[in-house]
């Protein structure tokens, strides 16, 4: 029986151990904060560590204030700068420098294009006519590619290839679709991106960096 | 935040004066040294001076302005590819007098301990910050963020692109590591 109760309370105050850098933190509900108080109030070894943790706070909070301050003022130099931005003839139209709706729009556009050619495609897979949509199915024919005299691109491995990566990006687009997911700016990039990145975080970490970049060239004071 | 989007440029100096030694120390964690955190630091309140119209009250002001500061940092480190210590080198470089001065009067202002505990205390804080350097640069983040600027483990994971989940185990990892190297100094005095 007291062996049961010491291997309880050595199991109390493992859990209580792992909890104890959210209760400092102020990260855990107000239940479980009355129950770390309540068990700290009466283990010597959690009264312990707890002191432990606080000291190391205490330490590092100490060793950070030590750091130098920033002596100057930024203010002024911040207000300089943007006069000197004021000052500066607009930036080139690249399309860097073009608003963000506007490059939203063409992604939108491009990607609205990828949907309906693949549509056309998979509706006629093995069809030797022109495609039901030619004005649409036009832009995204590779420029290097022979067309026939009445208009037929003519077909072969590379346009199986193509085909084949056309029907990802459908697949993709069906699939969110499903999911109701909102065919924002960020997913238009992602969609675009999708096959050239490592990981989908690298692709986002890019997209914030050229929002960053993008508020720099394009929002004229 | 909302009376500068509104057109009040006081304000706009009043966010700068507030967050801008916090953010100075951000950067400077992350870039090369004082020069390029101070410009970086500049830079990153001109962003938001920029972007104040696409701002939306909902996000949390203080968590998009050091997402700002970090993506800047960031690309700093990717641009000139170079990484040196940066917390313990600021404080006690040697050869900087200004650096050196500001230590010794530092030193000789505080009246409440001897001189030989402010030194120990100033060699132990010396020695945490050259500690702070060695974690990875997300726990040495995440300990910034949640020690000087008192930030919930949900904004550190907003700055960081994390879960809360994820920066627990990060501030948890780097206070073990912590805890490890640093226990003959945590009896409390």
């Amino acid at each position: 029986m007291a062996q049961n109760s010491k291997h309880q309370d050595h199991q109390d105050c493992q859990e209580m151990r792992d909890l104890l850098h959210l209760f400092l933190d102020g990260e855990l509900g107000n239940d479980r904060q009355l129950t770390v108080e309540s068990h700290v109030a009466y283990c010597e070894g959690c009264q312990r560590e707890l002191e432990r943790q606080k000291t190391l706070n205490r330490r590092v909070d100490q060793a950070l204030d030590a750091r130098p301050a920033l002596t100057i003022d930024l203010v002024p130099k911040i207000r300089d700068r943007l006069r000197d931005q004021d000052r500066s003839p607009p930036p080139s139209q690249s399309l860097q420098s073009l608003p963000w709706w506007i490059r939203a729009a063409a992604c939108v556009a491009v990607v609205t294009g990828f949907w309906l050619v693949a549509r056309s495609l998979w509706n006629h897979p093995q069809s030797s006519t022109p495609p039901t949509v030619p004005t649409v199915a036009q832009p995204f024919a590779p420029s290097g590619r022979d067309v026939a005299p009445d208009g037929e691109a003519s077909r072969g491995t590379e346009g199986e290839v193509e085909d084949e990566t056309i029907l990802e990006h459908l697949e993709i687009l069906e699939a969110f679709e499903d999911e109701n997911v909102e065919l924002s700016m960020d997913l238009v990039q992602l969609l675009l991106e999708e096959g050239n990145d490592d990981s989908v975080d690298a692709t986002m970490e890019a997209l914030i960096d050229e929002i960053l970049r993008d508020e720099a060239s394009s929002d004229q004071l | 935040m909302a009376s500068f989007q509104s057109g009040n440029e006081d304000a706009f100096d009043r966010i700068v004066r507030h967050y801008q030694s916090g953010v100075f120390h951000f950067v400077l964690g992350t870039v090369s040294d004082r020069d390029r955190a101070e410009d970086l630091t500049q830079e990153t309140f001109l962003r938001v001076y920029r972007a104040r119209s696409r701002y939306e009250p909902s996000a949390r002001f203080r968590t998009w302005l050091f997402t700002i500061a970090h993506r800047l940092g960031l690309n700093e480190i990717r641009s000139t590819r170079r990484r040196r210590n940066v917390f313990s080198e600021v404080v006690y470089r040697r050869g900087d007098n200004d650096e050196e001065d500001s230590f010794w009067n530092s030193v000789a202002d505080d009246e409440s301990e001897s001189p030989e505990e402010i030194v120990q205390r100033k060699e132990l804080d010396h020695m945490i910050l050259r500690l702070l350097d060695t974690l990875p640069k997300n726990q040495r983040i995440a300990i910034e963020l949640q020690r000087t600027q008192k930030f919930s483990y949900a904004d550190i994971g907003g700055v960081l692109n994390l879960s809360p989940g994820a920066v627990k185990s990060l501030l948890v990892r780097a206070r073990e590591k912590l805890k490890s190297k640093l226990a003959p100094y945590l009896q409390d005095r």
